[in-house]
């Protein structure tokens, strides 16, 4: 039986690939809700549902289901695994993220589509597949993909082409901040959204490590950091911080607890930047705003005092 | 009448005021426990301070506040100034010690680091999420050893081999303290041990990947204890510097930004006999629950914070209003 409604929980893939999910979604014919941006009441219901030692994105992922149980026909949850061999692999969170949510939510119906090159699924062939489950005529499911895509594309490239102009345009007396972490942190209301108001309000221009141009070439310069990284978000950022390192006045690190792939990036940046002050920021359900106000205020205090020398 | 400049630093175990002159010099301070109470801590600070400007002829002209209680404090006095304490800690330093480059610091619940090159401050690190080597961290174990802390430094000087302990992680190094004591090892050396672990853990989380280089100057409440202040000394091979105002030295650098902010207002003595009063409240506008700190002057709303948009502030506004 074909769900009419689909709900997308905003968290882990959804805050990359959710507009394009929701647009494709859309143009076949189905409704698709997304769930409101983070707040306690999610982060709670997640936290009752996971288990303690799981990381906070996760604990958050099922939190946005729960927010979605009753008001849909079933729960989208796909299956990111290895993008390319030259990409990395995602991190196991998003391998398992389907079969966790389907364990936590066993009375519901969750939908899924499989993105994985070991398997020869690349994204196209899944989301057509996703729309044949959902009753789409082959050339219907085409059409709507592609116009997604293209709509899509469009909004990534104004994003970081925002990014771009914001760095040749800003006041070149303002010290700039690069801020490395995944977008489903930097994206989320409840972790990454505070710390980017806080910085906003201390009067620094803020460059953010998913907004810096040409993928392709961030992940080739993440060697320089290490020569076999695994996962390929983390590729993305370690490049984008050898990139942007002699052009900036600070990087800040945001990772979330217990997350084993960030604390490594946190660890490789802190011991081989040395020229630049680096802020590290780990996020965890218990995360104070004091405690951040304190660390973002000092970060930038001492970035300008070091500019102002 | 000469001008003032009072800086006050409110932490979470004690409270510091300084009153400097326009050259930087100190001419009134105190110092006293905070008590879980912030507001009363600076009204009988301020009942301190105040006599010894009289007796000095100064008046204040701009407050400065730092410190976890920064914003609390500011509302009250309405300060000029509020600043976070890792950046008034390192302009009260530099201030003292202009040739400082390398600033430690080891607090009741934070430890950070400061490296300074050619008098400014060029990085910094704080502890995350994990507490491990605080002043916290030492007095739990001096309750365990049933020895006040303050003992600890003299006692740790006259151990000669200080007993290894695990000190990664404050729950390891706890049952690793319990272990060595059953087996025999003598209280001093455990003591000292403790203080070795201290040590080793702050240079290898706060301070990890920092250049640390001489003149090295140690501050915080642990700075009291010799038995750290040797470990510093041992495991980074150089002197460490520990000022006898070590602990005063945030209350000097917010006094110093307050002077250098250029705002000035009269400051009355009095504020602290005004009804001040704060009151937390959960705003229930949302699922975010914020709990909104609500501080009111005289049945007046002087400000609020804790709130996470601009519906916490009307409500707030709201709430008193209707009291």
């Amino acid at each position: 039986m074909p769900a009419t409604t689909v709900g997308l929980p905003r968290s882990l893939f959804f805050h990359t690939e959710g507009t394009l999910v929701r647009r494709y979604l859309e143009g076949i014919g189905v409704t698709a809700v997304m769930s409101p941006p983070t707040d306690r009441g999610i982060l709670e219901a997640g936290l009752s549902l996971a288990v303690d030692e799981t990381c906070l994105p996760m604990k958050i992922h099922l939190g946005h289901v729960a927010a979605l149980r009753g008001k849909v026909d079933a729960v989208l949850v796909p299956r990111y695994g290895v993008l390319a061999s030259s990409f990395g692999e995602m991190c196991v969170k998003f391998w398992g993220a389907y079969d966790i949510t389907r364990n936590v939510f066993p009375d519901l119906e969750v939908l899924s589509y499989d993105v994985d090159r070991m398997y020869g699924n690349r994204e196209r062939k899944a989301l057509l597949g996703l729309g044949r489950e959902l009753g789409a005529s082959h050339m219907a499911a085409s059409r709507a993909l592609r116009n997604a895509r293209r709509e899509v594309a469009s909004a990534k490239a104004s994003l970081v082409a925002g990014q771009t102009i914001l760095e040749a345009e800003a006041d070149p007396g303002v010290p700039r901040i690069l801020v490395a972490g995944h977008t489903y942190i930097l994206d989320d209301r409840l972790m990454g959204t505070p710390i980017l108001d806080l910085l906003k309000a201390e009067d620094v221009t803020v460059l953010r490590s998913d907004r810096v141009p040409d993928v392709k070439n961030l992940r080739k310069r993440a060697v320089e950091f290490s020569p076999g990284l695994k996962w390929a978000y983390n590729r993305e950022q370690l490049g984008a911080i050898a990139t942007m390192r002699d052009q900036v006045d600070g990087i800040m690190v945001l990772l979330s607890f217990p997350c084993g792939p960030d604390s490594l990036v946190a660890e490789l940046v802190q011991r081989k930047v040395r020229d630049v002050p680096i802020c590290v920021i780990v996020l965890d359900e218990l995360t104070a705003t004091g405690g951040l106000k304190t660390r973002v205020e000092s970060f930038c205090d001492i970035v300008k005092m070091r500019r102002a020398g | 009448m000469r001008r003032g400049f009072l800086g006050v630093d409110v932490g979470s175990i004690s409270t510091k005021a300084a009153v400097l002159s326009e050259d930087g010099e100190v001419l009134a301070s105190s110092y006293l426990w905070t008590e879980g109470n912030p507001v009363g801590a600076v009204r009988r600070l301020l009942e301190e301070i105040e006599p010894q400007c009289a007796a000095c002829d100064v008046e204040v002209v701009s407050v400065g506040t730092t410190g976890s209680a920064r914003e609390l404090i500011g509302a009250m006095l309405s300060a000029q100034t509020v600043k976070n304490e890792i950046t008034a800690h390192a302009m009260g330093t530099l201030s003292k010690n202009p040739e400082v480059q390398t600033i430690l610091e080891i607090g009741g619940q934070d430890s950070k680091i400061i490296i300074v090159r050619d008098g400014v401050p060029v990085d910094y690190a704080m502890n995350t999420l994990c507490a491990a080597g605080t002043g916290a961290f030492l007095a739990a174990q001096a309750r365990r050893l049933n020895i006040p802390v303050e003992e600890f430094g003299e006692r740790a000087l006259r151990s000669t081999k200080p007993t290894r302990i695990a000190g990664r992680c404050t729950v390891f190094a706890e049952s690793d303290l319990v272990h060595k004591a059953q087996v025999g090892h003598p209280v001093d050396d455990i003591i000292a041990g403790l203080c070795t672990a201290i040590v080793e853990n702050y240079l290898n989380n706060v301070g990890k990947g920092k250049e640390i280089r001489s003149p090295v100057v140690f501050q915080g409440g642990v700075s009291k204890n010799g038995g750290v202040v040797k470990a510093f000394s041992e495991a980074l091979g150089c002197d460490i510097g520990v000022d006898e105002n070590g602990h005063l030295m945030g209350a000097i650098g917010t006094a110093l930004l307050a002077q250098r902010s250029g705002r000035e207002a009269p400051f009355d003595f009095s504020v602290g006999s005004d009804e001040f009063e704060t009151r937390g409240v959960d705003c229930g506008g949302c699922a975010n629950m914020c709990e909104l700190v609500l501080a009111t002057r005289d049945g007046r709303l002087i400000d609020a914070w804790g709130n996470r948009c601009e519906r916490g502030l009307v409500r707030a506004a709201a709430l008193v209003e209707s009291a």
